[in-house]
């Protein structure tokens, strides 16, 4: 009678560990990655309140390489902590930028890692844009198309001499000096897309005797009444 | 056909198609790095599998035996998680347990089409639900402090919005 009952509490045992334990301790941190992969970023958030293990994998560089926040509205200091994921592909056209209630300064204090960076009618101060800004240089792609600049922020984006395609369509505030440093700066600038934005005709020529030999494609259009003779001589 | 033995944890020897057992990147190494050729009687330890989920394995392989060598992940694309074949699904419809046994074992055996079916299966038991929800699913200790839990939750906080 004991002994049938230590083996019913051993067996009990055994069942109960193998139907209430956390199969996930079994796995490597590697092979919960190979899962996390597969999640979308909200699962992964959400994933990031179960437990220590799961907060500490769920925030892997690896997973967290491209984000869309488009349309959305985030506060700076929000964004801080999401770049500081490591992320490279980042899109935010039409979204909107805020200050958080505790900052008087923007601050973006990492350098990140962004390479593509989309802030296409973003809504977005010219202050908190510049610290975003000034915390990247190795951006590839940028688009601020109809986001309003001015010679600061021009100097943040020419601070990226790896950047390949700048959309600045419909961008006021681009002034002959800012136009001067960003045509110096990006000597890598294969595509640069400057239609609508009130270009003023120094502007123009500044950018037509700076321009890198590597250019491709450039958009002009609606300067036409700012284009000199000498920039359309120039064959693109 | 030429054909290897292959032994399980528990002793159990599988007579298998040498292509079928090559589908593991482990078994193919070992193969290749011991020199073993077909026809040999040697006898391959898998220590790491058990013979209940062995079987499994070969059974699967044996199923995608023709399939295309899986490329290398583009991140470029979008992760999907909805194209599990339906023989795959029926395939996994097993318990919690043996769905995680053969996640170690696709893991351990490097066969990647396994691996990734039965992750993408388990995260759609993650997908879509709360943190308490996915412990519930998963017996997950909830390990954090309460003031812990309130940073992590105010941290994701910029998820909800707009």
């Amino acid at each position: 009678m004991v002994k049938m009952t230590d083996r019913l509490c051993f067996l009990i045992r055994i069942i109960s560990t193998a139907y209430f334990a956390d199969p996930f301790d079994r796995l490597s941190d590697e092979v919960i990655l190979h899962i996390f992969k597969w999640l979308p970023k909200k699962t992964l958030l959400a994933c990031g309140e179960v437990s220590h293990r799961f907060n500490r994998v769920s925030k892997d560089e690896t997973l967290w390489v491209r984000l869309d926040l488009s349309c959305r509205r985030i506060k700076t200091d929000a964004l801080s902590d999401i770049l500081n994921r490591g992320i490279v592909v980042l899109r935010m056209s039409q979204a909107s930028i805020v200050r958080a209630d505790n900052m008087s300064e923007a601050e973006f204090s990492h350098r990140t890692k962004l390479q593509y960076l989309d802030l296409s009618m973003c809504t977005v101060d010219k202050d908190v844009l510049c610290a975003l800004l000034s915390s990247c240089r190795s951006l590839i792609k940028l688009s601020l198309e109809n986001v309003p600049l001015n010679e600061q922020i021009c100097a943040e984006i020419a601070a990226n001499p790896t950047l390949e395609s700048l959309n600045l369509t419909m961008c006021p505030g681009i002034t002959a000096t800012a136009m001067r440093t960003m045509a110096k700066g990006l000597t890598k600038l294969q595509s640069l897309n400057v239609g609508w934005a009130y270009l003023s005709s120094e502007a123009v020529t500044e950018l037509v005797h700076n321009l890198t030999p590597h250019m491709l494609r450039l958009n002009l259009a609606g300067c036409r009444s700012t284009l000199a003779n000498e920039g359309r001589a120039i064959p693109i | 056909m030429p054909t290897i033995k292959l032994q399980s944890s528990d002793g159990e020897v599988f007579d298998t198609d040498v292509q079928i057992a090559k589908c593991s990147g482990t078994i193919k190494t070992m193969l290749e790095d011991l020199g073993m050729d077909e026809g040999d009687d040697e006898v391959v330890p898998l220590p790491n599998v058990n013979s209940a989920i062995l079987r499994k394995v070969l059974q699967w392989a044996t199923f995608h035996k023709d399939d295309p060598i899986p490329v290398e992940d583009d991140d470029s694309k979008e992760k999907r998680t909805d194209d599990i074949s339906s023989w795959d699904a029926d395939f996994l419809k097993v318990d919690q347990g043996t769905l995680f046994e053969l996640i170690l074992a696709a893991n351990y055996l490097d066969i990647k089409g396994l691996l990734d079916v039965t992750c993408k299966t388990v995260a759609n038991m993650i997908k879509g639900k709360t943190p308490e929800e996915i412990r519930k699913t998963f017996n997950i200790k909830n390990d954090f402090t309460p003031a812990e839990e309130e940073q992590v939750r105010k941290e994701n906080e910029w998820c909800e919005e707009k």
